[in-house]
């Protein structure tokens, strides 16, 4: 009867999740925050990851965006391009780090010595385009680009800076067992997939946060979440899904706060391989696909259909580009066109770990209306890590697969660098025309010249259809009502930005 | 009439079959009874509670997080679970079997070594064997299939293998190999039928364990294909949404339990019908 017990397991997993799992309700100064999962490392220079909060709790960058993505001072006062190719920032001369060490210009050269490690996995993609870099005087450094740079002001907001006895070593260890910056938040606990504990750094050069404590828990189970969320176990949580909106605003202990995210969900289509090195295979692909039903019924309307990974409110955003139309009719038209009169088969790799909360669900709606124009997608669903090394390392992932990238600072330089120029690591297309201009538009410091550049790169990666633009998400967020505090668009929870809804504190 | 007479005094037997004919109706004849294409989605329907209509006719189950009819896609899960049951248990109990009739007959270096396998089987939980195998094979029906063959071996294999030391000292095998009988002739005429009891009662527990098996590692993502109608995957399908609609966990759930059930109260009944105590 063994068996029975296993069973009553299965069918009760899921009415256990609501179950209360010992909260002990929080303090007014406590702030909770619930992670799906936690990161594997604390270490400020390697790509953050699912340990962007807490790094962005303890650490401080140069520069630091605000809720709106706009560019703030932060450990740099003030910055200005010297030359085309050398921005000087000036640094705060009234911060030290939680341990008390002194932060100088040369404690900034340090980190960024460390960042470039090559021989290290480092958050080095922003800052590929430096070449030297060098210390003016103890509160001035100056950053010399290979080309110019527009945007590496924004950039060096994630060039987390932590203190001279630590950035000596290369490796993780020291941070990941008591990480020490300047944020606002010092380093108290780290249990390993359980929860983060973080205390007010009260001298914080930005003034003490509103809260004395902050903790990041764990918990994978999105049904557990809410019921946390609902007895006041957590005080915010992430990628809500659409349909538990209306319970949770009815519960009266917390909200609803949305906010339009980064990250751009697209279909790869391998244009290196058959059947995608058709360009009319591709365009009936994107014409079979019906994406406004989707986001409508799976996504319940949260969500923005695109015409290409380059968001509206996006430097150089062109309207007249606009998202290829439903039409099945069309795509059984070119896929005649392209010999694949009888249809064709083909695999759908997937990942839980793209697309957000549905996206299972989205990736059988496009197999089946793929197969509605006689395109048999399998689905073939692996773990995030095997997906990203079939599409990275390997090149062996399947023709089509689930993929995403994020804007950056509003720009798209991060996002057609990632998703379209040859020399990358995740992409296999490879077209010079494409590369030259997106090449051009980075290293473009007319801004005029550069929105126009953009533009024409957007109609030509329409017209070329190496993805299917999906959307980009609304991103759900449900706090607490003791909070106040607003989603960033940058899809991040800076817990600084927080404050209790009473306004006590800070 | 004996038989049969004999077959109803065992209760749990008679229950076990009774609870057994609806799951093997839907497997056999699915696609006659389902009243819509498993894999059809209506987006407009998404969560339809039991007994409504929506766009595609009526749905007696109500429908899942695509619009898809519940009830069409449990009938359908009876295929993909009968399917994994059987093959599952006929390639353990065979490789099971074989391993065990080997070790017992022949005893000695070749006995201390597979039964040394044996306890490397015993001492990982199932489980990881499992998720280890999936995550190098990749997931899909037939990788299913194989793993969990190559994983439910070692419970025949003790089984027989203890039979068999039992039965090869017994006089009527010792009366063969004195008329000359061949170790073949002798495997094949004398162990294997008296082992195969002891076989066919545990195929029929392995059934109920290996329906299970495939449900789990379709919960856990890494059965068959998202999109497959198995009763894990509508089960793991319908979890997140649960506060939403109960029905796709709730009736995966349901069918799962009368399944396993079933075939553990037959295997009950068949071990007390060959029980020769309870034949008196």
């Amino acid at each position: 009867m063994r068996r029975l017990i296993v069973v009553s397991f299965l069918i009760l997993l899921g009415i256990c999740s609501f179950s209360v799992l010992g909260s002990a309700g929080t303090s007014d100064q406590e702030f909770v925050v619930a992670i799906t999962v936690l990161g594997d490392h604390f270490d400020p220079h390697r790509p953050p990851g699912n340990a962007a909060y807490p790094l962005m709790a303890v650490f401080d960058g140069l520069t630091r965006l605000n809720t709106d993505g706009e560019l703030c001072p932060s450990l740099a006062q003030s910055w200005e391009a010297v030359d085309e190719t050398t921005w000087r920032f000036h640094l705060r001369n009234d911060v030290s780090f939680h341990n008390g060490e002194q932060f100088t210009a040369e404690v900034v050269k340090q980190n960024i010595a460390r960042m470039l490690d090559p021989k290290e996995p480092r958050a080095s993609y922003f800052f590929s385009s430096i070449v030297s870099y060098g210390v003016v005087d103890d509160y001035t450094i100056d950053v010399v680009t290979v080309r110019p740079d527009p945007l590496m002001p924004y950039k060096v907001s994630g060039l987390f800076v932590g203190p001279a006895s630590m950035v000596g070593n290369p490796k993780s260890d020291q941070f990941n067992a008591h990480p020490v910056g300047t944020g606002p938040f010092e380093f108290v606990e780290w249990i390993k997939g359980e929860r983060i504990v973080l205390r007010a750094n009260k001298t914080y050069f930005r003034g003490a946060p509103a809260f004395s404590r902050v903790v990041f828990r764990e918990i994978p189970d999105a049904s557990s979440q809410i019921a946390e969320l609902l007895v006041g176990g957590v005080d915010i949580i992430e990628q809500v899904r659409s349909e538990f909106i209306a319970k949770i605003e009815a519960s009266g202990v917390a909200h609803i706060a949305v906010a339009p995210g980064a990250q751009n969900q697209v279909v790869g289509l391998r244009p290196d391989i058959a059947p995608f090195s058709d360009k009319r295979v591709r365009q009936a692909v994107n014409y079979a696909l019906d994406i406004e039903s989707i986001i409508s019924a799976i996504l319940g309307g949260y969500a923005h259909h695109q015409a290409t990974p380059i968001h509206p409110s996006d430097f150089g955003f062109n309207p007249d580009v606009l998202p290829y139309p439903y039409d099945p009719a069309k795509a059984r038209e070119l896929l005649a066109e392209a010999g694949y009169k009888d249809g064709l088969k083909v695999d759908f790799a997937i990942s839980s770990g793209v697309g957000g909360s549905s996206y299972a669900e989205v990736a059988q709606a496009i197999a089946f209306q793929l197969g509605e124009v006689g395109i048999q997608a399998s689905i073939v669903s692996m773990d995030f890590a095997t997906l990203r090394q079939r599409l990275y390392t390997d090149k062996s992932i399947s023709p089509m697969y689930c993929w995403n990238w994020k804007t950056w600072f509003n720009d798209p330089d991060i996002v057609m660098f990632g998703l379209y120029y040859s020399d990358t690591y995740s992409n296999m297309i490879d077209d010079p025309t494409l590369d030259a201009m997106i090449l051009d538009a980075r290293f473009c410091m007319d801004a005029e010249k550069r929105s126009a550049l953009y533009k024409e790169l957007q109609a030509l990666i329409r017209e070329e259809a190496y993805y299917v633009p999906l959307y980009y998400l609304e991103n759900i967020y449900a706090v607490s009502n003791r909070i106040s505090w607003t989603p960033r668009v940058d899809e991040r929870i800076y817990v600084y930005d927080a404050v209790p809804a009473g306004g006590v504190g800070k | 009439m004996i038989v049969i007479r004999r077959l109803c005094r065992s209760r749990l037997l008679v229950v076990g079959v009774l609870l057994s004919v609806l799951p093997l109706a839907f497997a056999i004849a699915a696609p006659l009874i389902a009243p819509h294409p498993p894999n059809e989605q209506t987006l407009s329907d998404r969560f339809l509670p039991p007994l409504s209509s929506g766009a595609r006719g009526y749905h007696l189950l109500g429908t899942d997080a695509l619009g898809r009819d519940l009830l069409s896609r449990i009938i359908y899960g009876a295929q993909i679970s009968m399917l994994v049951g059987v093959t599952v248990v006929i390639i353990g109990g065979l490789l099971g079997t074989g391993v065990g009739i080997v070790a017992g007959y022949w005893g000695g270096a070749i006995d201390a070594l597979l039964m040394r396998i044996v306890d490397v089987f015993l001492a990982f939980p199932f489980l990881l064997i499992a998720l280890v195998l999936m995550a190098m094979l990749g997931s899909g029906l037939s990788k299913v299939i194989i793993v969990l063959g190559l994983t439910s071996w070692v419970p025949y294999a003790r089984v027989a293998r203890a039979q068999v030391l039992g039965v090869k000292e017994r006089e009527f095998v010792e009366a063969s190999r004195a008329i000359g009988a061949g170790r073949g002739r002798i495997i094949a005429r004398h162990i294997v039928p008296n082992v195969m009891s002891s076989v066919i009662v545990i195929a029929s527990f392995r059934v109920a364990a290996a329906i299970l098996s495939e449900a789990t590692l379709s919960f856990l993502g890494v059965g068959v294909p998202p999109g497959t109608p198995s009763w894990g995957g509508i089960l793991s399908e319908g979890r997140p949404y649960m506060l939403v609609s109960w029905g796709p966990t709730v009736f995966a759930g349901v069918m799962i339990m009368l399944t396993a059930l079933s075939c553990n109260l037959i295997g009950d009944g068949v071990r007390d019908l060959l029980d020769p105590r309870w034949r008196k």
